[in-house]
């Protein structure tokens, strides 16, 4: 009963989304996407799009679906049934094609030994076939320009993440991908790096992210999905979501929404 | 739905298709030898392996307190010995851990518009390319005092034995990348790559005594080859040995290792093994890692 009334009020948000945002074109689009590990059901049946220039944010609990779901728009993780279309490619089929209109930044970065900011943005800008003033441009727009020479190493979690971040706009992607970009960042850090997503918004460029901040969530993302259990269980904007279950606000939809859903798995 | 149209990819066009995979594995290739170079594993062994190969070119101190330097074909025979348990060592303990290691890494790389197989194959080369260039500076430090102090005499022989090694320490590092495709973390795979490379180097020959003992009276035959050709490690130390003249380093049991491997069919087997041993085990890594999930 629960479920019922839950997916209810999410066709009813969708739909009143859906009439706000218009017919923008699609850059990511998951069509019945389905994951298993195993036994394990990572995502199940996802049917959503990511509309070009738009902020998507997807929250939920560990081990949800989130990570999953980014993961599969950049074929890092396949799909049991179901596709997943980037820029009109198939992930699948042109793997290659959709990853170029793509900027990504892991969860857990790791750099090797010994290579400095300035080489390993030179290193990837080349991958990309970007252009080569885009390395400088890049370096000096994370504020990394004056450590562009040292080993990264010894660069701390926000220089790393800013780092990651240049090397995902390497090439001017059409979107980027982030998984829980603040993650273990200290304040200072953190608010560095939503600057800077800010900045990248206002500019245009599409973006879905995954994060546990709500209080980021709701200052960044156009649009917000709450996965539970590999579900994505409610998809709208944060106004709308909140309105709809006639919650105070995110982190009481986000609250309702996964008591409710896992009480009923 | 509408779907954002885009032009046509340069890798699509036939053309650029091969220049630009090529590039791209070129590319990977370069930044693991260097990241390879400025880790610690690498310089360790390779200053390792410098001092052991110097080592053995000396002969040990004589009579007056002076070092005598041996010549080439003994320093060989000496050094294979060393190079041949070191080199697969590290070769497989270097692709293990940089493939079974990875995490952030390889999904920043995989996230490119670059393919699999050449970020892997890429990876493999650079990890191959440092190995050597480990190898080449302690044969070459080692060389280079045998040369100037005891001529150039057999150094022919020297020189194949030292790329008859470093073939076996790209083995290595074949299978070592392969059990980091298997294995993910890099512990287990570290630890799976040592296991493998002690039962390859040191549990396999009492394993192959015992086999000689039950199947053929303990004398060579096809199943000598046939062992040989299962390990390079043995198969390449059989073979330097021929090459360096096994019937005068080892007596009647060396002249019957140049009788099977010095003039028939056992030498191209044992070859051919050898050739298989350094390609079988990227592929199927390379298949593998195709199909994984990050």
């Amino acid at each position: 009963m629960m479920t019922t009334m839950t997916a209810t009020r999410m066709t009813m948000i969708t739909g009143d989304d859906r009439s706000r945002c218009g017919d923008r074109a699609t850059m990511i689009s998951y069509r019945g996407y389905t994951k298993r590990f195993g036994t394990l059901l990572a995502v199940d049946a996802l049917n959503l799009d990511v509309r070009a220039g738009e902020t998507l944010a997807l929250i939920g609990p560990n081990g949800s679906g989130k990570t999953t779901t980014l993961k599969a728009a950049l074929g890092l993780v396949g799909a049991t049934t179901g596709r997943v279309v980037v820029g009109g490619h198939d992930v699948t089929a042109d793997g290659r094609h959709a990853r170029a209109r793509l900027g990504y930044l892991p969860q857990r970065l790791t750099f090797p030994e010994g290579c400095t900011a300035r080489e390993l943005l030179g290193f990837y800008a080349r991958v990309r076939r970007a252009w080569s003033g885009d390395v400088e441009r890049l370096l000096s727009r994370v504020a990394l320009g004056d450590v562009a020479d040292r080993v990264v190493d010894d660069f701390s979690g926000g220089m790393r993440q800013r780092l990651g971040l240049a090397i995902a706009l390497l090439g001017a992607p059409d979107a980027l991908v982030l998984d829980e970009p603040t993650a273990a960042l200290d304040p200072s850090g953190a608010l560095l790096l939503r600057d800077l997503l800010a900045e990248i918004r206002r500019e245009g460029t599409t973006v879905l992210l995954s994060s546990h901040d709500l209080a980021e969530v709701a200052a960044l993302a156009d649009r917000v999905g709450i996965f539970v259990a590999g579900r994505l269980a409610l998809l709208g904007p944060t106004p709308e979501l909140v309105r709809g279950l006639g919650a105070t606000g995110l982190e009481e939809t986000y609250r309702r929404i996964t008591a409710t859903t896992q009480l009923v798995a | 739905m509408t779907i954002t149209n885009s032009v046509r990819p340069m890798w699509r066009d036939a053309r650029w298709a091969i220049p630009t995979l090529v590039g791209n594995c070129a590319l990977v290739t370069m930044h693991e030898l260097r990241a390879s170079l400025r880790g610690r594993l690498v310089p360790a062994f390779a200053a390792l392996f410098a001092v052991l190969a110097i080592g053995i070119s000396l002969a040990g101190l004589g009579a007056s307190g002076q070092l005598i330097v041996q010549g080439f074909t003994r320093t060989a025979v000496s050094l294979m010995t060393l190079a041949l348990y070191l080199l697969p060592l590290l070769g497989a303990i270097m692709g293990a851990a940089a493939i079974g290691g990875e995490d952030g890494g390889a999904e920043l790389l995989l996230a490119q518009p670059i393919g699999r197989a050449e970020a892997l194959l890429g990876r493999a080369a650079g990890i191959a390319a440092a190995l050597v260039i480990v190898a080449a500076v302690g044969f070459g430090a080692a060389g280079i005092i045998v040369a100037i102090a005891a001529g150039v005499d057999g150094a022919t022989g020297y020189a194949l034995v030292a790329l008859g090694a470093t073939a076996v320490g790209v083995v290595g590092v074949g299978v070592g990348v392969l059990v980091g495709v298997l294995v993910r973390r890099r512990t287990a795979a570290v630890a799976w790559a040592l296991a493998l490379w002690f039962g390859a180097a040191v549990l396999y020959d009492l394993a192959a005594i015992g086999v000689l003992q039950l199947v053929g009276d303990g004398q060579p035959g096809p199943w000598l080859v046939a062992l040989l050709a299962l390990n390079p490690i043995d198969g390449v130390r059989a073979l330097g040995l021929v090459g360096l003249g096994a019937d005068v380093l080892l007596g009647p049991t060396g002249a019957a290792l140049q009788r099977m491997l010095g003039a028939n069919a056992g030498m191209s087997i044992v070859l051919g093994s050898v050739a298989a041993w350094l390609v079988l085990p990227i592929l199927i890594a390379v298949r593998r890692y195709g199909q994984r999930d990050f």
